[in-house]
C-alpha cells in the first residue's frame, strides 16, 4: 500500500492518503478514530504517527485558515488600493472608461448632477424631457461593473422596484441601456431629508413620529408581499418629503446599500473589508451571523425596530462609535449576543444635556419622554429587535398593529412577558456564553486570539463537508447534488448573490439562471429552465420565492395551469415556514385554490379547502378573512364548514362596515366575500344585500362586478325571480376579462380575481340554464 | 500590451507563461482598481470574487472556454496573485513595525497570516507539490472548489478533500518553522 516515502508521489497513493484522512476526520468519536487509524496502519508505525499528526493538525489548520482567508481579503483590498495611485496611469483610449458626466444625455434624460453612489450603481439627478417634463433620479450601473453577473444583479434590483406600487416606495419609471450597453433605470426623484433628521428638525412629538413610522411599515409590508426583502433599512434609506399635502416618507434603494457622501464618513460600514453588507448597527443578528442562510422578512422587522428605536431615543441600540472600535469578529459577537438596553434605559443613561436636547426634538421634556417610553413602547421596540427572529413580530404589519394599539390606548401585544419567557432568555444567553467560553479557552490554547466563533463555524463546516460528501457518494449525479446543496446553503442573502454563475457566463444553471432569463424578459425560456430544474429541491428563500412567484403568475396568466399549480404548490410549502397570518394575507393560497378549483378534480380542491380551514382559522384580520372566504367558497360546501367559516365572515363584516379601503381591509371585497358566504348558506336575501353593497363601491377592473352579478343571478334563481336572474346574468356575461398574454409584470395578481369570477360564472350558467323555478 | 486584440487572443491561447500573463493580470487588476470596484458592496461576493477571478472573466470574456487553457491561465495567474499579495503584505508589515504600536503583539495582523502561509508554501512545494498547488489556487487566488474541480478535471469532493489535507500539511510545516525559529 504505501512505500517508505512519506510524501506519496503516485496518484493512487495520494488519493488513498486523502481518503484515509477524510475518513478519520469523519469519525468524530476519538476512540473510533484511533481504532480506525491503528487498523489501517497496522503494518506501518511511522505512517500511523504521521497520519495521527495530520489529523490533529486538521482542526487547528481549519481554524487558522479561516483567519488567514480573512487576512488575505484584507490584503487584497489593500493591494487594490495601492493600484489606484497615479503610478499606474490609464491606458490611452478605452471607451469603457468614459465616465458619465453631468450634462450628458442618456435616452430622453439629461443628467444634471450626481447625487449618490453605492452598490453597483451611481445615481444622478436628471431632467426628463418627454413625454412629460420633470426631474427624476437615474441610476446607472457603474463602470467596470458590467460583467454579466453584475448586470443581472442590477436588473434584479430594477425588477424588484418595478414590482412595487406603493405611495411610500420610490417608484420605477423607466429602464433602458445606453448605446454602449450600460443598463440604467429611472426612478421617482425623492427630494427629502433623512427621516431621523427631518423628525428632529420638525420637532415631531412621539405620536407624530409613530404615525410616520407606520407608513414605513406599510411600505415594507407591501414589498414583502411582493416577495422582496429590503435588507438594508436605515435612516438614510428613508427620505421624507414635505409638501403642502403633508409629509410623505419614501423608502429608497432596495437591496443594495446606498451611501451619500456624508454617510460614508459618519456611519461605520463594513462593506469593504469583510463579507458583511450594510451598516452593522442596523443589521439583524442573522445577517451578522454568517452561518445563517436565509434572511427573511423578519430581518427587515429587526431593522425597522432599530429605526423605531432611533426615532424614539435619538440613537440606535448599539452605539456606532464603540462598535467600530471593535474588530469585525468582536462586533459580530456583540451584535449576536449582547442584549441592548431598553429605549427608556438608553435615554436615562444619557447625560442631562443630551436628554434635554433629545426630548426637545420630541416636543417634550426629559421626564415626560422617559415615562412615555417606559412600558409599552419599550416592549414594542424590544420585541421588534429580538435576537431570536421567531420572537419578533413576524411581519411589519404586526409591528404596525401594536403601534396602532399603543396610539389608541389599547393593550399592546408585546407585553406578554412572563416568568417563563424571561427564564428562557436567561438560559439562551447563558448557553451562548458557554459556547463562547469554550471557544475562548480553546483559542487561548491554540494561541490564535481571534475569530473564536468562526473557528466553530469552520469546524462545523469541515465536519459537514465530510458528511455531505459521504451522502453524495450514494447519489448518481454526485457533483450536481453537492453543488445544489452547497450553493443553496452558501449564505445567499449575505452574499446577495443568487448569481453563482461559476463560469464566465457559459451555461447558466439553476435558480440563478432562471432569474437572469426572467430579467431579460425571456419568460418563456425562464419557465422552461425552471421546469427542467428540480423545483422541489430549491431551498426556500426570498429570492427563490420572488422568482417562482413571478413564474407562477406568468404561467397562470397564459393558461398554463399545470405549471402554475406546480409553482404555487412550492409557494404553499414555502409558506408553511411562515407565520400563517402573513401567508393568508398574501395571495398565494388564493391563487392555488382558484387553479385547483378550476382545473383539478373536486377531491383535490376539497383537500386543499380542508387544509386551509385548519391552517388559517381563526382569522385575525378582515383581509385574511376575505381571502379565506374566497379560498373556501369557490364551490358549495357543507354546513359544518360554513359554521367554521362564520368567524371569517364576521371578521369580514367588521371590515365591510367601513366606507374606505385601507391597509386592513377592502370593504368592497369584504362585502363580496360575505355575499358569497350567505349564498352558500342558502340565505339568498342576505346574499343580495351584500352583493349590492359590494357593487355600491365603484371602480375596480370588472372582476368583482362580474362575481357579484353572478351571485345575484344565482340568488334570484333560488328565489324564483327569473326576470331579475336574467338581468344579472346578462350583466355578468357582458363583462369581459382583459387579455393576459400581453400583460406586463406589473399586473401579476390580477388574473386571480378574474379566475374566481370565471368559476362563479361557470356555476351560474349551469344553474341558470336549467331555468327551473323553485 | 493592452487593448482589444489581446483579449481576442486569449480565448484561443493554450500555452501560457508567467511573464506573458503577468502584465495582463496587472493590467486588469489596475483597471478594476481604477474603476473603484473595491468600494462596491459587490464585495458581497468577496468569497467568490477574488481579484484574479474577476480579472479572468474580463480578460477572457464570455463564451465556452476550454478548461485546459483556463487551468493554465489560473495556475500562472495565481503565481502573479501570490506575488502581488506577498509584496503588499511585506510592505504593510514593514510599515507597521515603523509605526510603533502599543497593541498587544500577541494578536496576529493580517499580513502575518499571509506571510506565514507564503513562506511555508515554498517548503511544501518541495515536498508535496500537489498540495502546494491547491493551496496556491484556493488561498491565493480565492477560487472556489467547483472551479478548481473543472480545471483539474476532478470532482468537487476530491478537491475539498485535497484542500483539507493540504491545509493540515501546511499547518504542520508552519509549526515546524515555528519550532525551528
Amino acid at each position: 500500500m504505501k512505500p517508505d516515502d512519506p510524501h506519496a508521489s503516485s496518484e493512487a497513493d495520494r488519493e488513498i492518503e486523502e481518503a484515509v484522512f477524510e475518513t478519520a476526520l469523519g469519525l468524530e468519536d476519538p476512540d473510533s478514530r484511533d481504532e480506525f487509524l491503528k487498523q489501517w496502519f497496522r503494518h506501518d508505525e511511522a505512517a500511523l504517527a504521521r497520519m495521527r499528526k495530520l489529523v490533529e493538525a486538521a482542526e487547528k489548520s481549519a481554524a487558522f485558515f479561516v483567519d488567514a482567508r480573512e487576512s488575505r481579503m484584507s490584503i487584497a483590498w489593500d493591494a487594490a488600493d495601492a493600484f489606484e495611485s497615479s503610478e499606474f496611469p490609464f491606458p490611452a483610449e478605452d471607451p469603457k472608461l468614459h465616465l458619465v458626466e453631468p450634462g450628458s444625455r442618456i435616452g430622453r434624460y439629461r443628467l444634471t448632477q450626481r447625487i449618490g453612489e453605492g452598490g453597483c450603481g451611481v445615481v444622478y439627478e436628471a431632467d426628463q424631457e418627454e413625454p412629460v417634463r420633470r426631474k427624476v433620479a437615474l441610476k446607472i450601473i457603474r463602470l467596470g461593473m458590467d460583467t454579466e453577473r453584475v448586470i443581472a444583479r442590477f436588473e434584479i434590483e430594477r425588477q424588484a422596484l418595478a414590482m412595487m406600487d406603493h405611495p411610500n416606495i420610490a417608484q420605477v419609471l423607466d429602464a433602458g441601456a445606453t448605446d454602449t450597453g450600460r443598463p440604467y433605470f429611472v426612478m421617482e426623484l425623492v427630494e427629502g431629508e433623512r427621516i431621523t433628521t427631518w423628525c428632529d428638525r420638525q420637532k415631531l412629538d412621539i405620536d407624530a413620529r409613530l404615525k410616520l413610522f407606520i407608513q414605513i411599515c406599510q411600505a415594507i409590508q407591501h414589498a414583502h408581499q411582493k416577495g422582496i426583502v429590503h435588507r438594508d433599512i436605515k435612516p438614510s434609506n428613508i427620505l421624507v418629503k414635505s409638501s403642502d399635502t403633508g409629509a410623505t416618507p419614501k423608502v429608497i434603494d432596495f437591496g443594495i446599500a446606498k451611501a451619500t457622501s456624508d454617510d460614508r464618513k459618519k456611519r461605520t460600514s463594513i462593506t469593504e473589508r469583510d463579507q458583511m453588507i450594510g451598516t452593522p448597527a442596523y443589521m439583524s443578528p442573522e445577517q451578522v451571523d454568517l452561518r445563517n442562510i436565509d434572511i427573511d422578512t423578519r430581518s427587515d422587522v429587526y431593522s425597522l425596530g432599530v429605526l423605531l428605536y432611533e426615532l424614539l431615543t435619538g440613537r440606535p441600540p448599539f452605539d456606532e462609535t464603540s462598535l467600530s472600535k471593535l474588530g469585525a469578529s468582536k462586533m459580530r459577537l456583540m451584535l449576536l449576543n449582547t442584549e441592548p438596553p431598553l429605549p427608556s434605559q438608553r435615554f436615562a443613561a444619557l447625560n442631562r444635556a443630551d436628554q434635554v436636547e433629545t426630548a426637545a426634538a420630541r416636543k417634550c421634556d426629559p421626564s415626560k419622554l422617559s415615562s412615555l417610553l417606559r412600558g409599552d413602547l419599550d416592549a414594542i421596540v424590544m420585541k421588534a429587535i429580538e435576537k431570536d427572529r421567531n420572537r419578533r413580530y413576524s411581519t411589519p404589519y404586526g409591528l404596525e398593529l401594536d403601534l396602532r394599539r399603543f396610539l389608541s390606548d389599547q393593550p399592546v401585544h408585546a407585553r406578554k412577558a412572563g416568568r417563563v419567557y424571561l427564564l428562557e432568555k436567561f438560559f439562551r444567553r447563558n448557553q451562548v456564553a458557554c459556547i463562547s467560553g469554550a471557544a475562548v479557552l480553546l483559542s487561548l490554547v491554540i494561541g490564535l486570539g481571534s475569530a473564536t466563533w468562526l473557528f466553530w463555524r469552520e469546524r462545523h463546516a469541515l465536519a459537514e463537508q465530510v458528511r455531505l460528501s459521504k451522502e453524495a457518494e450514494a447519489a448518481r449525479n454526485e457533483e450536481d447534488r453537492l453543488r445544489t446543496q452547497v450553493n443553496a446553503k452558501t449564505n445567499i442573502a449575505q452574499l446577495a448573490n443568487l448569481l453563482n454563475l461559476g463560469r464566465a457566463g457559459s451555461d447558466i444553471q439553476g435558480i440563478a439562471g432562471v432569474t437572469i432569463l426572467l430579467n431579460e424578459g425571456k419568460a418563456e425560456e425562464a419557465n422552461a429552465l425552471l421546469e427542467s430544474y428540480p423545483i422541489d429541491s430549491v431551498e426556500f428563500s426570498p429570492d427563490a420565492t420572488y422568482v417562482i412567484r413571478t413564474l407562477a403568475h406568468w404561467n397562470a396568466m397564459r393558461g398554463r395551469w399545470k405549471s402554475a399549480i406546480h409553482c404555487f404548490r412550492w409557494l404553499d410549502r414555502a409558506g408553511r415556514h411562515e407565520n400563517p397570518e402573513a401567508v393568508i394575507e398574501g395571495t398565494d393560497c388564493m391563487c392555488l385554490a382558484a387553479l385547483l378549483a378550476e382545473y383539478e378534480s373536486p377531491e383535490v380542491y376539497e383537500a386543499y379547502r380542508q387544509e386551509a380551514l385548519d391552517r388559517f382559522l381563526p382569522t385575525k384580520s378582515a383581509l385574511a378573512a376575505e381571502h379565506l372566504l374566497k379560498i373556501c367558497l369557490l364551490r358549495p360546501t357543507t354546513e359544518e364548514n360554513l359554521e367554521r367559516l362564520k368567524q371569517a365572515m364576521e371578521m369580514c363584516a367588521s371590515g365591510a362596515r367601513s366606507n374606505y379601503s385601507n391597509r386592513d381591509s377592502f370593504p368592497q371585497w369584504d362585502a363580496l366575500g360575505i355575499a358569497t358566504y350567505y349564498h352558500r348558506c342558502g340565505n339568498e336575501q342576505q346574499a343580495l344585500v351584500w352583493s349590492k353593497r359590494s357593487l355600491s363601491f365603484r371602480g375596480g377592473r370588472g372582476d368583482r362586478q362580474r362575481s357579484a352579478n353572478c351571485l345575484q343571478a344565482m340568488a334570484y334563481h333560488e328565489l324564483g325571480d327569473v326576470k331579475s336572474m336574467k338581468e344579472h346574468l346578462d350583466t355578468a356575461r357582458s363583462i369581459k376579462p382583459p387579455n393576459f398574454d400581453t400583460s406586463s409584470d406589473m399586473m401579476l395578481e390580477v388574473w386571480v380575481d378574474w379566475a374566481v369570477s370565471r368559476i362563479l360564472m361557470t356555476e351560474t350558467e349551469l344553474i341558470c340554464s336549467s331555468l327551473s323555478i323553485k | 500590451m493592452h487593448g482589444v486584440t489581446d483579449r481576442a487572443d486569449i480565448s484561443h491561447e493554450t500555452h501560457w507563461s508567467s511573464d506573458r500573463l503577468m502584465p495582463l493580470v496587472y493590467d486588469e487588476l489596475r483597471r478594476l482598481a481604477a474603476s473603484r470596484m473595491r468600494k462596491e458592496a459587490e464585495g458581497h461576493t468577496l468569497q467568490a470574487t477574488a481579484l484574479v477571478h474577476e480579472a479572468w472573466i474580463r480578460l477572457a470574456g464570455s463564451g465556452e472556454q476550454r478548461w485546459e487553457s483556463r487551468a493554465h491561465f489560473f495556475g500562472a495567474a495565481s503565481h502573479a496573485m501570490r506575488h502581488i499579495l506577498v509584496h503588499h503584505a511585506r510592505r504593510k508589515s514593514a510599515l507597521k513595525r515603523q509605526a510603533e504600536s502599543f497593541q498587544d503583539s500577541e494578536e496576529r495582523k493580517p499580513e502575518d497570516y499571509l506571510l506565514m502561509v507564503h513562506e511555508s508554501l515554498d517548503r511544501l512545494e518541495k515536498s508535496d507539490p500537489d498540495a502546494a498547488k491547491i493551496v496556491l489556487l484556493k488561498f491565493f487566488s480565492g477560487l472556489g472548489s467547483k472551479e478548481i474541480a473543472e480545471m483539474t478535471g476532478s470532482s468537487v469532493r476530491s478537491v475539498e478533500r485535497r484542500w483539507a489535507l493540504a491545509k493540515a500539511k501546511l499547518y504542520q510545516m508552519m509549526q515546524h518553522e515555528d519550532d525551528e525559529a
